[in-house]
């Protein structure tokens, strides 16, 4: 059974061409453009991996990660913060991610990063 | 002639003085002069000699047409940084008074001229000028009076009070710290930057506890370093009593006692907090402005990763949907690129408009008409009410419409629908987009024109965008003698309005 990926990233044109690489290297791809839909996705179904920005018009993805990893029925995701703000790479370590890659990123990059944390 | 036999024949009349100047007078062998000996001298001139000698204020006298010295000792004393008096006294002017001589020259003979006095007014001496007439009614010669001024304006004391004067009107606080005992003196404006009255006692202790907590450091650490260098600089923050932080830069020197230990820090102080915060908007408009042009980037770089894998390119669709999704990232880089020059324009006043008479109601249909294409997220709804043209710059105005559609879209995330409304009231036209998004309190409403603001809260904080939109928009509204204003409450949305006078002339 292939793979759950969840990417939270509000920039529609970067959430629209993620899911579609995504889905194209045979993940399943759940999307969300802001912390809201994302709970309500975490609530129905838990990922394999999730894929987050950090600025989000609700929330604050560093904050989230946080919160994952602080509750034991999530702390097991792999979480990996993609953000255009070289500053926030110290932070989501400091919030426990798993990996960070910066923006722009390379798509190869994200997708060898991607299975990194799931092999 | 011997020199004693010159005092005891001189010894009488106005020469009987034992001042140091009269001494002078009486050595010199007269008889080798113009003015032969003493007692046959006119005594128009022993008179003023009495007086001068015995006068307890500097004096010289110029007599006859060669201008022969005599001085007091006052003169001697006072004017100390003239030649050797001795080699004066007696003399030709022109011979012995080699230094001031060609200055004074000209007033003697104005003086010996006109017959009327003199009152010069200089930095350190007043000179006060006066005619000697003698016994054939003309004037002979020229006594200066020699009056000290510094008490008005020259002296040390002075100086320092009319520099002190001048950094407390340019808001410089001076102090003196003694570093033996740890004590301050300072000026009035210290205590005013540190947020206090300028008659207000502090010790040094008192002003150090003002020092913000997270500062310490680098303020113990410029002492030390002041003390090994011999120049104290810092720039950190104080904490008034009611709370509110002030960026001070401070400078001072290091003075040494005579066993080369530090025993004083002279120095002055600035508030800087203005320079401090523009400074900080700077940093932080470069990191959104990065961040915000990243964002546009890391699609357009997908989409070019995407075409040159090379699968799929037999397929035009997809090749031609890659393209178009690349173009309008691009194009959305370009507007954000032209925003900043816009913004610079403004910073250096030059903005042309290019006023045109045009359907205002037109141009908002376009500018919705664009962003349905573009978003999936929203419903914008348009109720257009306005019939008649307006005058102004139709792409200026465009780019405002454009600026409020995208807030709206974008600080309203749980929400699906922008209303856009326009109508005339009087003679004006006025806008409206609402949405019903996160909205902004009463406090930050009238900050949200001010350049580089963003809303302080965590919510906006993460929202893209950066602070510059709102400012363009008010300044090209401004320009056309146009209004724009807020209407928001937290949770429930917020309503952007603005007016333009309607073109009926």
């Amino acid at each position: 059974m292939s793979k759950l990926i969840q990417v939270i990233e509000d920039d529609e044109a970067i959430r629209d061409v993620i899911e579609y690489i995504l889905q194209q290297s045979e993940f399943e791809v759940n999307v969300a453009a802001n912390a809201r839909e994302f709970k309500i996705n975490l609530f129905n179904t838990l990922p394999d991996l999730i894929l987050m920005d950090v600025k989000l018009p609700d929330g604050d993805g560093i904050q989230l990660c946080k919160q994952l990893k602080q509750s034991l029925d999530t702390r097991h995701i792999p979480v990996i913060i993609m953000s255009a703000h070289a500053p926030a790479e110290a932070s989501s370590k400091e919030a426990s991610a798993d990996d960070f890659i910066s923006k722009p990123f390379d798509l190869n990059e994200l997708l060898k990063r991607i299975e990194a944390q799931l092999a | 002639m011997g020199k004693e036999e010159n005092l005891t024949d001189y010894r009488v009349g106005f020469l009987k003085g034992a001042d140091e100047c009269t001494k002078v007078i009486r050595s010199i062998d007269w008889n080798q002069t113009s003015l032969g000996a003493p007692n046959n001298w006119p005594q128009s001139l022993k008179t003023t000699l009495s007086i001068l000698l015995s006068a307890k204020v500097p004096m010289a006298l110029f007599w006859g047409p060669e201008y022969i010295q005599f001085h007091n000792d006052s003169y001697v004393s006072e004017l100390s940084w003239e030649t050797r008096h001795e080699a004066k006294i007696g003399q030709a002017a022109a011979d012995s008074h080699t230094r001031n001589w060609p200055c004074i020259k000209p007033l003697v003979d104005l003086v010996i001229a006109d017959g009327e006095g003199l009152y010069i007014e200089d930095l350190s001496f007043n000179f006060c000028y006066s005619a000697v007439v003698d016994e054939t009614d003309s004037v002979a010669g020229v006594i200066i009076t020699y009056l000290d001024s510094s008490s008005k304006t020259g002296d040390v004391s002075n100086a320092e009070e009319r520099l002190r004067m001048a950094s407390d009107a340019t808001g410089i606080g001076s102090w003196d710290i003694d570093l033996n005992c740890n004590s301050i003196t300072y000026t009035p404006t210290l205590m005013e930057l540190l947020g206090m009255d300028r008659d207000d006692r502090l010790t040094l202790e008192e002003i150090n506890a003002l020092t913000h907590p997270n500062d310490k450091s680098i303020t113990d650490s410029a002492l030390m370093c002041a003390l090994e260098t011999g120049y104290y600089h810092c720039e950190s923050r104080i904490v008034w009593l009611d709370d509110s932080v002030h960026w001070m830069s401070s400078t001072g020197k290091v003075i040494y006692d005579e066993y080369e230990f530090p025993s004083r820090l002279l120095g002055t102080t600035v508030d800087i907090t203005e320079n401090k915060i523009e400074q900080m908007e700077k940093n932080d408009f470069i990191a959104i402005a990065s961040h915000e042009l990243k964002t546009p980037l890391t699609s357009i770089k997908a989409y070019v990763q995407m075409l040159k894998s090379g699968r799929r390119l037999d397929d035009p669709d997809y090749v031609i949907n890659l393209a178009t999704r690349a173009e309008s990232q691009v194009n959305r880089m370009t507007k954000l690129i032209y925003s900043f020059l816009d913004m610079s324009r403004i910073e250096s006043g030059h903005v042309d408009l290019q006023m045109e008479p045009f359907m205002l109601d037109d141009l908002i249909s376009e500018v919705v008409k664009d962003y349905m294409i573009h978003t999936s997220t929203h419903a914008l709804l348009f109720s257009p009410g306005i019939a008649e043209k307006i005058e102004g710059d139709r792409s200026r105005i465009g780019q405002v419409i454009d600026n409020l559609v995208s807030n709206a879209i974008k600080y309203s995330p749980l929400s699906k629908m922008v209303e856009i409304s326009s109508m005339t009231v009087g003679e004006e036209a006025i806008v409206s987009i609402k949405d019903y998004g996160i909205g902004i309190d009463h406090k930050h409403q009238s900050k949200v024109f001010e350049r580089f603001y963003r809303a302080d809260d965590q919510k906006a904080r993460n929202a893209v965008g950066f602070g510059i939109g709102l400012y363009l928009s008010a300044d090209i509204m401004k320009r056309h003698n146009g209004g724009i204003w807020i209407e928001s409450a937290p949770g429930e949305g917020t309503t952007f309005h603005f007016s333009l006078p309607l073109s009926r002339s």
